[in-house]
């Protein structure tokens, strides 16, 4: 099994995840690690900008509506997400929402659905938090 | 969320459609299959998203034009997002 921990940003967990757009151009991300983001069988993984989403867009996986809090009807995008770390890289589905509703000073969210593919928590120091494959 | 044009939206309809029938029966091919649409027809059934635009490319087709659902998952259903702002408050609407 491989962990990788992220230490608390502004007090809230959160990962870091290396993006790649169809050029194969790669860029990194901070996205909270929200598990009540959505539930296991949700059919997204990833809460991303609409911009991101744009460029990073492999195919089109329809439209979802979201309530809580980011109301509305959102696309979905498969796009191509991996966290070296753990050797891990694959596509995953994002939901493109407007920048605004994104968490402050995140670039998106980590849903459940992610979440839950993994081993994840603090691993036993309160100031982090990780994930490890299952 | 960018519109659909006429032709997506017929797409997306006979999706839902497809996406509503598989819940609806156990039995059905698509139970837990990604499902490509192109033009209101299935044109790909797959087990992971590579595999599903692979095959979309080899039949020709943009993989932007045809619509990708997960057969088994409500599309029609709203998902909560009940999220941490930084500052560590509860965010909602």
């Amino acid at each position: 099994m491989q962990r990788v921990t992220w230490l608390f940003h502004n007090n809230v967990p959160i990962i870091e995840v290396q993006l790649t757009d169809p050029l194969g151009f790669t860029f990194y991300r901070q996205l909270l690690a929200d598990t009540g983001a959505g539930p296991s069988n949700s059919p997204f993984e990833l809460v991303l900008s609409e911009i991101d989403c744009q460029r990073l867009s492999l195919m089109k996986l329809g439209r979802v509506g979201l309530g809580g809090a980011i109301p509305g009807f959102f696309d979905l995008h498969a796009i191509v997400m991996g966290i070296p770390a753990l050797s891990f890289v694959s596509q995953v589905r994002a939901v493109a929402v407007p920048s605004i509703h994104l968490p402050d000073n995140l670039q998106g969210i980590a849903s459940f659905r992610f979440l839950n593919s993994f081993h994840y928590g603090n691993f036993g120091d309160p100031n982090q938090f990780g994930l490890e494959t299952l | 969320m960018t519109a659909m044009t006429e032709d997506q939206e017929k797409d997306w309809q006979f999706a839902l459609e497809i996406s509503r029938d598989t819940r609806s029966d156990p039995h059905s091919p698509y139970v837990n299959k990604l499902v490509g649409v192109f033009q209101q027809q299935v044109i790909a059934t797959a087990d992971s998203l590579e595999e599903m635009e692979s095959k979309i490319k080899s039949l020709g087709i943009g993989t932007h034009e045809a619509l990708v659902i997960e057969a088994s998952v409500d599309y029609e259903r709203t998902y909560m997002i009940w999220s941490l702002n930084a500052a560590g408050h509860m965010a909602f609407s």
